[in-house]
């Protein structure tokens, strides 16, 4: 900021102070919005046209080239849509729900290092900033499905609490190794803890868990497919948004779709090395090729995204619960235990295998564990 | 009260303190993102039509008319996972520190910070093996 | 700086009153997520930034969603059946304890060295990696007493829920 600052007094000394200081401030965060909401609307598309390619169809493909266009045109359109307030509904909820739902997916941006060199904020506690602001999308959640005094969206809601609430757990625990292989809560510092040839903690035995911990439960913590339960539209039609139209109903989506990104935003900085990358420390262009790398990791976990969601079939609720309690939970405990083997051992070598041997041993424990329950023969009773 | 003068060369005037400058600044990010969605909503006002109607306005059930209210008594059931996260949220608070200062840690303290996990394991594998943890 | 205290600590005021004047449970848990963000915003403000993101986390992450559901349990959530609102008869008791309770903060806050005693203050190091070390040597048996009480908590929900569950 500060840096900006001086370059705006530098080469533009006529501009009053105040409006240079008020640049300062609110050019880093337009940058990063923009940038990320541009990538929110390629992604629409991206998916759109993914899930098209995935179901043998073509996708969106009438407004400009290879329809490129199609967000503008969505986005055109619902903000010329009509506003429907169901009469029953709390209005003020009703109204604050959308609002709330976007600021938290935006807020989280606010510490992400998308180059070398730019990140808006390098708070001390980064990331666990992100996480808990992250939380803050439930109660959007919930107020929307609330106010809307509907019973769809108030199940909606319910199911999307509990399933966020439950795969919190296991993420925040999942972060844990990262932190004890970092030594620092903050987002740049945890990148820069991943320089070197296959530093990328990815490239670990408990990173690659946690990695994969981490990521099933970003997804389940947006609501993607396969974990959308509270939108699952043949059980409960749209979920906590059935009751919002026109421009409320695109800042649910908005929303979502941020989230994805940005929670996809901590992933790459926690995992696959942020914005590091062969050539992320030239002198002149570094910020630039930093920022490729980003964006093209960032790339990755999206298209991760859209491919779960084209290929695996909605899970069940118990199944949902279980998987993070029973499974996710108690794997990313023992992944704690592995990556302090990892840090003890007297030999590199050793403390690799040792840790994965363990890991594996758990993974197939848990698996044996969570899948030996049979289930009842299923009984038909005829009524004549 | 403080006076804002634009004298020195902090983004924020009247802070010298680059912590706070971080905070204010995350300050500003968030009026930005709740102004942000709030913007087109007042432009809804302006280009939307508005035509309700009491049947467009009805609370949406695939075309049946809702009976009952639909704010309901829910199922204990949610109520334990809330608990159960609570309690694992809290446990985050002391082991995310202690990660941060894990490099620089001796084994005795890795071993300490063990046994509160391992305690917390206990109440989970509990909560597991009396089926609190089934969603029925 | 006094200008961001009296902001916040009017937010956080507001979200306190509303919290109890309301009638509506939702709107009254709505409004203390108001206050908890009000009080998170204080901690960042007392260059506690670990305890602030602590505070919204815990607070308006676990503990919200806990009285959201605790709420979801019952009925009349609305608060239309049953004639006095959330404040009830005896509101004046209630001022009475909070006063008293805050005036007896203050003195003893007043009073103790406290702050002249804390061995970390904000260092570029971090306050966080002090807590950590902290916590696993200095002060590493209230953390076990601490686990302990967290586990009985645990227990003690899943007993007490599944008696619930048994009743219904």
């Amino acid at each position: 900021m500060d840096a900006i600052y001086k370059l705006i007094q530098h080469y533009a000394p006529k501009i009053p102070d105040l409006l240079a200081l008020a640049l300062a401030v609110l050019l880093p965060i337009a940058i990063v919005m923009g940038v990320f909401l541009t990538v929110f609307a390629l992604l629409t598309w991206v998916e759109r046209k993914a899930l098209g390619r995935i179901q043998n169809r073509r996708g969106p493909n009438r407004v400009g080239p290879v329809g490129l266009f199609q967000p503008v045109a969505d986005g055109l359109k619902l903000l010329t849509k009509e506003d429907i307030v169901p009469a029953a509904a709390d209005k003020v909820v009703h109204f604050l729900a959308p609002v709330l739902t976007v600021v938290p997916a935006f807020m989280v941006l606010a510490v992400v290092p998308v180059a070398k060199g730019f990140v808006p904020v390098d708070l001390n506690i980064g990331v666990l900033f992100a996480l808990a602001v992250s939380t803050g999308s439930v109660l959007a959640l919930f107020m929307a499905g609330w106010a809307s005094r509907n019973k769809f969206s108030l199940l909606g809601a319910m199911r999307s609490v509990a399933q966020v609430v439950s795969y919190e757990v296991p993420m925040v625990m999942a972060a844990v190794v990262i932190l004890m292989a970092a030594g620092t809560l903050s987002s740049v510092g945890i990148v820069e803890a991943q320089r070197g040839l296959a530093g990328w903690f990815v490239f670990k035995p408990w990173g690659l868990v946690a990695f994969v911990i981490f990521q099933l439960c970003a997804m389940a913590e947006v609501a993607r497919t396969p974990f959308d339960l509270p939108e699952a539209e043949s059980e409960i039609v749209a979920g906590y948004h059935t009751e919002y139209s026109g421009f409320k109903f695109a800042l649910f989506q908005m929303g979502e779709y941020v989230a994805a990104i940005t929670m996809g935003g901590i992933t790459v900085t926690m995992f696959l090395g942020g914005y590091l990358g062969p050539g992320s420390d030239l002198p002149k262009i570094g910020w630039l090729v930093s920022a490729g790398w980003f964006f093209a990791k960032l790339g990755i976990i999206v298209v991760i995204n859209i491919w779960a969601r084209g290929t695996w079939p909605r899970v069940r609720v118990d199944q949902l619960l279980g998987f993070a309690w029973k499974l996710l939970l108690p794997l990313a405990l023992v992944n704690i235990v592995a990556m302090a083997i990892w840090h003890f051992a007297s030999n590199k070598l050793v403390g690799w295998g040792a840790s994965a041997v363990v890991l594996a041993v758990a993974i197939v424990a848990l698996v044996k564990i969570n899948t030996g329950q049979t289930f009842e023969k299923r009984s038909y009773r005829f009524i004549s | 009260m403080d006076v804002c003068g634009v004298s020195n060369f902090n983004v924020f005037p009247c802070v010298n303190d680059p912590y706070l400058t971080q905070y204010l600044f995350v300050a500003v990010f968030v009026l930005v993102a709740v102004l942000f969605p709030l913007v087109p909503l007042a432009l809804v006002r302006v280009l939307a039509p508005r035509k309700p109607s009491p049947t467009k306005n009805a609370t949406y059930e695939c075309g049946l008319v809702s009976k009952g209210d639909s704010w309901i008594q829910f199922r204990a059931g949610y109520y334990l996972y809330a608990l159960v996260y609570v309690i694992f949220a809290v446990e985050t608070i002391f082991l995310y520190p202690w990660a941060v200062a894990f490099g620089g840690l001796s084994f005795g303290a890795f071993v300490a910070m063990m046994v509160f996990v391992l305690l917390l394991v206990e109440g989970l594998v509990y909560a597991w093996a009396k089926g609190a943890l089934d969603w029925k | 700086m006094t200008i961001v205290f009296l902001t916040l600590s009017a937010i956080t005021v507001l979200g306190a009153l509303l919290a109890v004047t309301l009638r509506n449970l939702v709107h009254c848990l709505l409004a203390l997520v108001l206050f908890f963000m009000g009080i998170a915003g204080h901690f960042f403000l007392l260059k506690a930034d670990f305890l602030g993101a602590v505070q919204i986390l815990i607070y308006i992450g676990a503990v919200a969603v806990l009285i959201l559901f605790a709420i979801m349990l019952t009925r009349n959530i609305s608060g239309t059946e049953g004639g006095r609102g959330s404040l009830g008869g005896a509101w004046w008791l209630g001022v009475g304890i909070a006063t008293t309770l805050a005036g007896a903060m203050c003195v003893f806050v007043r009073r103790s060295d406290l702050v002249s005693k804390l061995p970390y203050g904000a260092t570029e190091e971090g306050v966080v990696k002090e807590i950590g070390k902290l916590l696993v040597t200095d002060w590493v048996v209230p953390l076990e007493i601490m686990a302990v009480l967290l586990t009985a908590a645990l227990i003690g929900a899943v007993v007490i829920a599944l008696e619930e569950e048994k009743k219904r």
